[in-house]
């Protein structure tokens, strides 16, 4: 699929969450904390790391070898 | 006796009710739902009577011993509209629907009976937002303008002045009662969807100002509206770049979602995540995607969540390209969306940090030392200058315009930024070709660093009480 085409397909796709943002009518008007989300126990939904340790993908490889080829001309 | 006769002489009993009585038994004899069976009947009677007959009428009645001028002109108000309605055209009764609440915002000023209102107000609020937005919307689409909502605009004054009314009434002991609150917040929530509609989002900030100095207590708000107060402050706070204050409102909104209906879930759900993602990724959070696929109920993964992989992967990777490739890509959604450029700008200190970090695991550091040559390196890689033209002159996209300048005050630049910002733990060397770095903690917990970076606004604490 070329770069145009899937770029239309992304915003096909996500063109459904663009219209009004107003709520579904909730089933119910209140409810307790068990029938939340917190009730499901998500605490590590923000604990995510920043560190990428992936050694084996292009990027990292591409890197590598551009620092050995840098490293190998001095 | 006829349908107007049995008509006043309901809201004559009604009235001698107490006040909460009374107002859930007015919401029905005021109602201008068109399913109610008295609206025909009624309507048949009021066909032949003038506007100054019908006044007469309403005047003889002397509701409340003729001390609420604005009642009457409510009850009028509301005849004529029983008169004139037309069940077959919304277009044809919705500026007469439009007056009555007019008339009943206005009728909330009078401080000893204002409370018998509350019930129909909030029943002509539910019914007519959807209806006066549609109207406008159709007119516009016909009218091929662009942005012209004249109703929406008007029902956003009315909504004012009823809020305005109610929170100047104060109960004996100078409180606000648990009805009042309960119903400014629902006018509060209201008002801001229409701003929103209509595009005027700074004023919004009017009744979230208001909200905050009232001293309204959230533990008797039922949670629906609660999220929808909340979701509106956090995406107001989003479009304003405000994006802790955002996270902050948008997570309690995903946390307290109800989770027992699955498309409510799910629907509700995406709402929220399509501001909080972008958010948490800006005050320096990183969501655990599948979490948030089970979340949706999502089978398959979700557009949504699956829209933030590639862009999370790219960013924890420092590959400056691919991300920046990636949001040109996917650019349309981001602008409208309002968070293409905070994503672009914001986000570029860690795309850096992240490489950085990534050099350092690839070339340990050797006597605690991270060579210039070496971090050029990486940047020629990661922000491939010779692919600049993918970009077509989008300066947007573009860290530098050719090879050359990424140099070694480039690189300085940029390792005193991340220094600076607590990114890395580290210091220039006097040559200026290394950089000492700690051999400890080099790289600090971005959700750390960033939690004392962004404060969040204090004046909202009274929602988590």
């Amino acid at each position: 699929m070329s770069t145009e085409n899937k770029a239309e397909t992304k915003q096909t796709n996500f063109k459904a969450l663009e219209e009004d943002d107003e709520f579904e009518d909730f089933p119910v008007q209140d409810w307790p904390n068990d029938k939340t989300i917190t009730a499901e126990k998500q605490e590590h939904l923000w604990d995510e790391s920043w560190n990428d340790d992936d050694n084996e993908d292009d990027f990292t490889k591409r890197l590598r070898q551009e620092l050995a080829n840098a490293e190998a001309k001095k | 006796m006829s349908q107007l006769e049995i008509f006043f002489k309901k809201i004559h009993s009604t009235i001698r009710l107490p006040e909460k009585e009374a107002s859930e038994l007015l919401k029905k004899q005021l109602t201008m739902n068109p399913k109610s069976p008295h609206l025909p009947k009624l309507q048949v009677d009021l066909q032949n009577q003038s506007e100054q007959t019908i006044s007469k009428f309403v005047q003889d009645q002397q509701f409340f011993g003729g001390d609420w001028a604005r009642f009457e002109s409510l009850i009028v108000s509301y005849l004529k509209f029983v008169r004139n309605f037309d069940p077959w055209s919304i277009l044809k009764s919705i500026d007469l629907m439009i007056n009555v609440v007019d008339e009943l915002a206005s009728s909330l000023n009078k401080q000893q009976h204002y409370k018998y209102l509350f019930g129909t107000l909030v029943d002509y609020v539910i019914l007519l937002h959807p209806l006066v937005k549609l109207v406008d919307k159709k007119l516009l689409i016909i009218k091929k303008r662009n942005s012209y909502y004249p109703r929406l605009t008007q029902m956003s004054t009315i909504l004012q002045k009823a809020f305005n009314n109610i929170r100047n009434q104060r109960d004996p002991t100078g409180q606000i009662s648990r009805d009042q609150q309960l119903v400014l917040f629902l006018l509060g929530i209201k008002t801001c969807y229409i701003y929103f509609n209509i595009n005027h989002l700074l004023r919004c900030n009017d009744i979230f100002s208001n909200m905050n100095v009232l001293n309204l207590d959230a533990k008797i708000i039922p949670k629906s509206q609660l999220i929808q107060y909340r979701f509106l402050l956090g995406k107001f706070n989003f479009i304003q770049n405000n994006f802790m204050t955002a996270f902050v409102q948008l997570n309690w909104c995903l946390n307290n979602a109800y989770i027992n209906n699955t498309n409510h879930r799910t629907k509700n759900m995406e709402l929220i995540l399509k501001y909080l993602i972008p958010s948490s990724l800006i005050v320096g959070k990183i969501p655990n995607l599948n979490i948030l696929n089970q979340l949706l109920s999502s089978q398959e993964a979700h557009p949504l969540i699956e829209l933030y992989r590639p862009l999370i992967s790219t960013l924890k990777k420092g590959n400056v390209f691919e991300f920046h490739k990636y949001l040109f890509d996917n650019e349309s959604y981001f602008l409208k969306m309002n968070v293409l450029l905070p994503l672009l700008q914001r986000l570029r200190i860690l795309l850096f940090r992240n490489l950085v970090r990534k050099l350092a695991l690839i070339e340990p550091p050797v006597n605690n030392s991270l060579r210039f040559s070496s971090i050029k390196t990486a940047l020629f890689v990661s922000i491939s200058p010779n692919q600049n033209a993918y970009f077509q002159n989008n300066y947007s996209y573009l860290i530098v315009t050719n090879e050359s300048q990424i140099d070694d005050s480039f690189v300085e630049n940029l390792m005193i930024s991340l220094i600076d910002q607590n990114l890395i733990k580290g210091k220039l060397v006097n040559d200026n070709h290394r950089i000492i770095v700690s051999k400890a903690d080099t790289f600090p917990e971005i959700p750390t660093i960033y939690s004392t970076k962004f404060a969040v606004d204090s004046s909202f604490d009274w929602l988590d009480q």
